[in-house]
Order: structure tokens, then sequence, then C-alpha cells
């Protein structure tokens, strides 16, 4: 009985370890890619915004050089602050379901106002005026399709949404079934406390090691350095995401482990201690004789 | 009986922590065995999606051109840079890159793929911008000025002999043969225009024999 008491013992322990995953998991996802503020955070931190600006004018100067026009054309046409209330528009589509559009009359304008002043007053004739046209339309849709490569914004939308309930339901149950198995560990035997505190020790270790095995899976499999995605920039985002978030889990990781071996050392400190003193106990109840 | 205490504690600590390691090997196991193939698709997919392998760490390959078959020994890729056009009557030095795509005409002077390459006795086409750090200056040419092509595999000078301002749809005129190594490299025409030229100034010239 004492024995099979034991392995159930063990058996929570492993399930213990596995719904802390579980939490621990859809909390990082809850926090990270599946929060707007996170996301946006990132591309402030990885300067996306600067490097969509540059990406931007080399992506110009493919026109412009075939344009006849200076370089200079572009000079206040479009800004890394119009580039980030875009793409904040873009993100809050895909994070909220709204239904902002990319602007584009304000480079329009602007790109206008700088050929005019270009020309100087110049007289083109009516193709060349045409090819100007079809010049600041190029402009105006590679500007849209750097700034967001996907039409699929609503989709995303909903992937996201249908994702975040899911995660919200999983860790609602992971808790209560964590609370469930934390009571069957203690009202197990709940004469051997000490031993409970061992358990979970266990658990937190074993926690720990699956932790830094899964990291080392992961990277083994998925070189995250070579990511690309849509666009450079974006890519460092990610790569930025990942880093990040592979350093946290050796951090719990590695505390979880310390944790665990110190819980483990407690539990069996004071089951030792007890045993003691119940042994002692005994002795003492037995007849002098036998005692000796 | 302190020694033993501490003995004991530590006996009781290493049995655990070895049952947590078996429990480790187990769950290693289990998950091996029934989603190892899962696990392994998964990670193939995501490395077909997002993974990008690196090209730029490719082994540089010497071309060597076959001077009895008159073929290269190595065809540079799209987009590779594999020379210099140089014409000194107009201060032109600019890299050559295989291929003619906006983005390799932004960095310098494209070569269709269409055409032959320097040293194998065809006709070579290339092209490039009248951008001012370009073929601006293309005006300027006259007839008998030198073009020169230094390529990774040898170098090839040809004098201009003819020069003629084109339809962009005039593709007869840019014909590709292989009896004769013959340069053609064009520009937008007129040279100051606005917006998109739908001429082209096209410069014609042969291969000098060593």
């Amino acid at each position: 009985m004492k024995v099979f008491l034991e392995i159930f013992r063990y058996i929570l322990s492993i399930l213990l370890a596995i719904v802390i995953l579980v939490i621990y998991i859809s909390n990082m996802f809850l926090s990270t890619v599946l929060s707007e503020s996170y996301v946006l955070s990132k591309f402030e931190q990885s300067n996306y915004y600067k490097k969509v600006n540059d990406n931007l004018n080399d992506n110009f100067l493919k026109y412009i050089m075939q344009s006849g026009l200076d370089e200079n054309i572009m000079d206040g046409v479009c800004s890394e602050e119009k580039i980030k209330q875009d793409t904040n528009y873009i993100i809050e589509n895909i994070y909220l379901g709204k239904n902002n559009e990319i602007e584009t009359e304000t480079i329009r304008t602007n790109l206008n106002n700088n050929i005019d002043k270009f020309l100087n007053g110049q007289e083109i004739n009516e193709e060349s005026r045409k090819s100007l046209d079809d010049f600041v339309d190029i402009i105006c849709r590679e500007y849209t399709n750097t700034i967001f490569h996907t039409n699929y914004e609503q989709k995303a939308n909903t992937y996201i949404k249908k994702f975040q309930n899911y995660l919200d339901i999983l860790n609602k149950f992971a808790k209560y079934v964590l609370i469930t198995i934390v009571i069957l560990i203690f009202i197990i035997d709940i004469k051997k406390p000490a031993r409970n505190i061992s358990i979970a020790g266990m658990s937190f270790l074993l926690l720990g090691i699956i932790f830094i095995y899964g990291k080392n899976v992961i990277i083994k499999n998925f070189n995250y350095n070579q990511i690309y995605i849509l666009s450079e920039a974006f890519s460092d985002v990610l790569k930025l995401i990942l880093d990040e978030n592979f350093s946290l889990l050796i951090v719990y990781a590695k505390r979880f482990i310390i944790l665990g071996i110190i819980l483990i050392i407690l539990g069996n400190i004071f089951q030792i201690k007890i045993k003691k003193k119940h042994r002692n106990k005994k002795i003492l109840l037995l007849p002098k004789n036998i005692q000796k | 009986m302190p020694n033993n205490f501490c003995k004991n504690v530590l006996r009781a600590t290493i049995s655990d922590i070895i049952v947590v390691l078996l429990f480790l090997l187990i769950i290693i196991n289990i998950c091996h065995y029934f989603l190892e193939d899962k696990i392994q698709e998964a990670f193939e997919t995501i490395n077909f999606l997002s993974i990008r392998e690196k090209s730029e760490e490719v082994e540089k390959v010497d071309i060597k051109l076959i001077k009895e078959t008159k073929k290269l020994s190595y065809y540079p890729y799209i987009g590779d840079k594999y020379g210099r056009v140089r014409i000194d009557s107009i201060g032109v030095d600019l890299p050559l890159y295989h291929g003619d795509s906006l983005q390799i005409l932004k960095n310098g002077i494209g070569h269709s793929p269409e055409s032959y390459f320097p040293g194998e006795g065809g006709t070579i086409l290339c092209m490039g911008h009248n951008y001012k750090t370009m073929l601006r200056n293309f005006s300027e040419l006259k007839l008998g000025d030198i073009i020169n092509i230094t390529t990774d595999y040898g170098e090839f000078n040809y004098k201009i002999y003819d020069m003629r301002i084109l339809k962009e749809t005039d593709t007869d005129q840019a014909p590709i043969q292989n009896e004769k190594e013959i340069l053609m490299i064009y520009t937008c025409y007129p040279f100051n225009n606005i917006g998109y030229a739908y001429q082209r100034y096209m410069v014609y010239a042969e291969l000098i024999e060593e």
C-alpha cells in the first residue's frame, strides 16, 4: 500500500510539472506574440521603422533612376513617423480587428510638390506628364507594399482571437488542475507533509530540466538566426522576440532547478528529523531494559 | 550523529534526483515513440516556410574561358557581379552584373541573360540607367571609343562602330547571334528625359582581337 502511494505521489509530481509547463507556455504566448503592446515595443527596440525607411529609400531609387528625376525628389515625402503610424494601423487591424487603411495622399501630394519644384516651370508634354503620374503611382504602391506585404489582416485577426480564447481556457483549466494536484499531493498522506515538500521539489527540478532540454531540441532543429519572413526588418523583430524568450526560459529553468533541489533537501531534512523524533519516542515508550 | 544525519539527507536527496532523471527519460522516450515523426514534420514545415539559406557563404568559383569551345567553365547566377565596364572617354567605371532587374540596374550595368558572355563569340547585350551616377554621359561617346570589360576570367576591349536611337520595341535592332562577338550597350533616351523614356540609345562595339 505504501509503495502504491509513493508511486501515485511520483505520478502527481510529474503531472504537476506538466501542468506548470502548460501554464508557463500559455502565459508566454498570451503576453508576447498575442499581445499588441508587446509586439509594438519589440518593433521599437529593433529599430524596425528606421530599417523600413532605409529599405523604402533603397526601393524608391530603382524607380527614380529610370525617371530622369533626382534622388532629392523624395526629400520630405515620407518619414519614419509616418511609417510608424501606418505600421501601427496594420498592427491594430491584426490584433484588434480594425479596418485602418494606409494613407498615401500625403506621399502623393509631397511628391507632386517636389516634382513641380524640380521642373521649375519647365513645360513638359502630355506623355511625360502621364509617365510622371505613373511614377507617383508606383512610389505610392511601393510604399504600401513595403509597409506590409499581406492583405490577410482580418484573417490573421480571426486566428489571433481564436488562439487567445483557446489559451485563456487552457490557462484557466490548467490552474484548476494545478490546485487539484496540490490538494491531492497533500491529502494522500497528511501525516507526511515533509515528503510532500520533496515531491514539489522534484516537480520543479523536472520542469527546469525539461525547459533546458526543450530549448536545446528547438535550437538544434530550428536555426532561427536564419529566419526570413516578409522582410529583413520584420525578421529582425522575430529574432529579437525568440532570443528574449529563449533567454527567459533558461533563467526560469535555472530558478526551478535551484528551487527544486532546495525543496528536495529541505523536505528530506524535515522527513529524516521527524522519523528520528518518532523513533526516539518509540524507544522512550519501551521498557527500560529493552531501551538499553 | 550529525554525520549520519547528513549522510541520510544526502542519500535521500540523490535518490530523489535519480527518480527525477528517470521520469525525464520516460517522458522523453514516450515523446520520441509517439510524437517524433510529427515533431520532425513540424520542424521541416517551419524551416521550409521561414528559414532562408545563407547564400553569401557560397565558395567563390574560378571562372575560366575554354578557348576551344568558347564556353565558360562556370556561369554566374542572376544577380552575381562578375566584372566591370570601363569607358575612359566618358569616365564610366561601373560593376557588371548578370541579370537585368531593377535591383541590379540600381547598382551598375546589367547583362541580359538571353545574350552571350564576353569571350563567347556572340552578342553581349548590356544596359544601364541614364542616371547621373550611371550612363548619363552616353551622349558624349564617339565612334572609335573603347569600351573595356574586365571579368573574373579575362579582359576584353570593344571598339564602338555604330550608335542608334531606337524605340524600346525595336528588339530586332539587338539581334542575338553567335557568329561574331558584338557588344551592345543601351540606355534610356532622351538623356534628360523626365518620366518614363520610350526610346533607347544603343551603342554597338566589336571585339578588338589581341
